[in-house]
């Protein structure tokens, strides 16, 4: 019987690959209360359970799946789940965060997280069938890319509306930063969490569910859901914009609108005449072939496309989001659409996070132009930024782990490592994670965000967009500091910016505890009130919520995975950007001659969080923050 | 006054199904007050690639799933306007399910009693799933005001574009577009 009244499905599976058991037991309701959900849980399980600097690549590490009280139900967007880890790519703690149809599936089967230990002997694939969880073989689909897996394992089990998430070669090969793919085009990417998922022999789990997930207050829920509702329809610009175009209005927002974010070529530049040719109508006009949502999603930003002509004519597959777009696209210097579209499909089929490919292959482009590396390390490839074929077959070499794409698939740092010569300064990176589209000259709150987030280079942990757009930033400012400073609504100067990204960043991690998206037009309207979510957390679960606890609950968060990665040895030396972000001004642009001033930002960031010079968390922190035991256990200082 | 029934009523590439499944979810917060897609009366179908569309219950007058019902109990009541399962006499043997052209019958997962759309009569002043549609496909409105809307957006598809610009007509409207 479960504990809870609602959200919560009240269920763990405990899953020993080595030993090839599976546990299940309950959700402890003082993780429900103290951590919400989703990665909120997750990363407190991964304090609790892992032992500190072991080989994330190793059977010791853990792998867990979680979502939060909100998956399942009809709230707007709340269809993600996280996958956390210790990455093997930064070795700090590591997720990657997903939609579409496999986390409320995994609801309805009846568990909030699955936990991983150890590795199978061989190939396995976990079938949950409601409550009958079994470990499959499947040495027949190793080998096989994610659209693939899919397609057989759906075959196989008999029917359609199973759902499967699952690794592609590149997480068999342990690219270190392979991802985890549902629903074809889903991505839990960041972290290489599928490599982890590759080392312990896990190809897939498919999920059937035809339980129930509850509601506490149901009379109050039906009010909540027309409330929102009817805020999402009051948020029309911002909805339609979304719906429209999915995130790439922010190519032009780079672009277009004062802004000079856009990375092209590997950060080397924020200028480009032609820029329109990626230009979110161009793309829309040319090659939209329908929409697409995820689970409960009013926004709908998942979109196919068709190329029609050309050399890529055929490819079909989902339209890169920015991220994916800029990554594999200006950063390398393509800009192509159908190579960025194909691009973007040969990592979802392999499974590689768009971000980090794009990134170490802008890496070793500039490496080659700077004569850093030579054909000799290449395997004869002539790279260099635009060259848009190269770029397709590094794709397929790193997922393959072939010659130079074994180099590569390390990620940038480790790959910098192993050739020397001083690629380590072209190698864009914070805590060995690639940094994604996000020019943080630009923008001194996001310079913060990319340097503290708890998982390396991010833009997510903390997303202070709001501080780009005018009448956002005088609500925010209103809200935290009770006026309107000209400071604080600039985004080059970097006074006050660290309160932003505070802010930003405890919201940020109950939304993702909550597992629902950040473009969810509930969560642009809780940056100015959290109150929203805490009434839909209290509706969901029937326990008591207010919008101050809702942020404490944030900050507990955000300091229990900071307590993590100071057990593995990250301190304020791990908060800084590439020097390319802090010492060389961008070089045209809207932004140009600005640099990251990174030590005002993190000087003020750690004092006003409470921590230490170094950024790591008092045990006076810690205790306000309910956490005294672990303060008392971690005694790091 | 003239019988309404859910209509689905989209085109690509924005007005068209997204297979978000938020009917599906609403519908079985209405009628069972949990969630549950597999308890909503109506089914999201996604067929790769990119094709969603959503099914469910025209209230035929002449149910073929009333037809074959053997224990008659499926029948158009013609004072609410739907088709209605009565479950005290439902067998739960699914021939309703084979019956329908549409496959909009479905079978309740823990109860195996047959489960259709009702329109939420007297659970919800209109359809819930309309409410919620989000792209605005889903639409509660009786068959000849369909009928006349998309025959005014065909002949607004017709029209020039110097008649256009004169604004004196109105466009095809949806909830966000």
């Amino acid at each position: 019987m479960s504990k809870f009244k609602g959200g919560y499905v009240g269920n763990v599976l405990r899953v020993d690959l080595s030993k090839g058991k599976i546990l299940k037991e309950y959700l402890r309701k003082d993780l429900a209360l103290n951590f919400i959900g989703g990665r909120g849980i997750a990363s407190k399980i991964l304090y609790e359970e892992l032992r500190p600097r072991i080989d994330p690549l190793s059977p010791d590490n853990i792998l867990i799946f979680s979502t939060g009280p909100a998956t399942g139900l009809p709230i707007p967007s709340a269809s993600r789940y996280t996958v956390s880890t210790k990455s093997p790519l930064t070795f700090a703690l590591g997720d990657g965060n997903s939609g579409g149809h496999w986390a409320p599936e995994l609801k309805y089967a009846g568990y909030d997280h699955l936990i991983f230990y150890g590795r199978a002997k061989k190939p396995v694939y976990l079938w949950i069938d409601d409550g009958q969880p079994q470990i499959k073989n499947a040495s027949h689909i190793w080998g096989k890319d994610t659209h693939e897996t899919e397609d057989i394992i759906k075959e196989e089990l008999g029917d359609k509306t199973i759902r499967v998430s699952s690794i592609g070669p590149a997480g068999e090969n342990l690219v270190r930063f392979a991802s985890i793919i549902c629903d074809r085009y889903s991505a839990a990417a960041r972290c290489g969490i599928g490599a982890v998922q590759g080392s312990k022999n896990l190809k897939a789990i498919a999920v059937r569910g035809t339980g129930n997930v509850k509601v506490a207050d149901y009379k109050g829920f039906m009010d909540y859901l027309e409330k929102v509702y009817l805020e999402a329809e009051n948020l029309g610009l911002h909805l339609s914009t979304l719906t429209s175009v999915g995130s790439l209005f922010l190519i032009d927002s780079y672009m277009e609108f004062e802004t000079g974010k856009l990375p092209i070529n590997n950060f080397t530049t924020c200028e480009y005449p032609e820029w329109e040719t990626l230009s979110a109508h161009t793309i829309n006009e040319k090659y939209l072939l329908d929409t697409i949502a995820c689970f409960s999603c009013p926004i709908r930003c998942n979109r196919r496309t068709l190329i029609k002509e050309g050399i890529h004519a055929g490819t079909h597959g989902a339209i890169p989001e920015y991220e994916s777009l800029s990554a594999l696209g200006p950063r390398c210097g393509v800009w192509d659409f159908p190579t960025i579209a194909k691009a973007n499909l040969l990592c979802d089929k392999y499974g590689m996070d768009t971000i980090s490919t794009g990134g170490v292959i802008a890496f070793a482009f500039e490496c080659y132009e700077r004569g850093l590396i030579t054909k000799e390390d290449t395997d004869g490839l002539e790279l260099g930024f635009g060259n848009a074929e190269v770029m397709l077959t590094l794709i397929e070499k790193i997922a393959k782990r072939e010659g130079f794409g074994g180099v590569l698939a390390e990620g940038s740092r480790l790959a910098a490592e192993k050739i020397g010569r001083g690629t380590e300064k072209y190698a864009m990176v914070v805590k060995g994670m690639e940094m994604p589209g996000q020019d943080v000259r630009a923008q001194q709150s996001m310079g913060l965000a990319h340097a503290v987030s708890t998982r390396g280079a991010d833009h997510l942990r903390g997303l202070p967009f709001d501080d780009i757009h005018s009448g956002r930033a005088k609500e925010l400012a209103e809200n935290l500091l009770g006026e309107t400073p000209p400071e604080a609504l600039n985004m080059r100067i970097p006074k006050y910016k660290h309160l932003i990204v505070i802010h930003c960043e405890h919201l940020k991690a109950v939304v993702d505890s909550m597992e629902v998206c950040e473009y969810q037009p509930v969560y642009r309207a809780t940056v100015r009130s959290p109150g929203l979510l805490a009434e839909a957390y209290e509706v969901i679960t029937g326990f008591p919520m207010t919008a101050e606890n809702i942020l404490k609950i944030g900050e507990r968060i955000v300091n229990i995975e900071r307590v993590f990665n100071v057990r593995e040895g990250f301190t304020r030396k791990d908060d800084y950007l590439p020097e390319r972000f802090t010492k060389e001004p961008a070089p045209n642009g809207p932004a140009r001659g600005h640099t990251v001033k990174i030590d005002e930002l993190l000087e003020n960031y750690y004092k006003a969080r409470g921590w230490t010079k170094e950024g790591i968390p008092t045990t006076k922190k810690l205790a306000e923050l309910g956490l005294r035991k672990i303060a008392e256990e971690a005694r790091y200082r | 006054m003239a019988r309404k029934v859910t209509f689905i009523d989209g085109k690509p590439p924005y007005h068209n199904c997204t297979g978000c499944r938020t009917c599906e979810v609403i519908c079985s917060l209405v009628h069972e007050e949990t969630c549950n897609p597999r308890e909503g009366r109506l089914s999201v179908i996604r067929v790769e690639p990119a094709m969603n569309k959503t099914v469910v219950c025209y209230q035929c007058r002449k149910p073929p799933c009333g037809e074959e019902c053997p224990r008659e109990a499926i029948v158009y009541d013609v004072k609410k306007g739907i088709v209605i399962v009565d479950e005290t006499k439902c067998i739960g043997c699914g021939i309703c399910i084979e019956a329908c052209p549409f496959g909009a019958m479905k079978m309740h997962p823990t109860t195996s009693k047959a489960i259709k759309c009702d329109l939420c009569y007297g659970k919800y002043p209109t359809p819930a799933c309309v409410k919620f549609c989000a792209p605005g496909v889903l639409r509660f409105t009786d068959a000849n005001t369909l009928a006349y809307d998309k025959a005014s957006n065909y002949v607004y598809r017709s029209i020039k574009p110097e008649q256009k610009k004169l604004g004196l007509l109105d466009g095809p409207k949806s909830k966000f577009h």
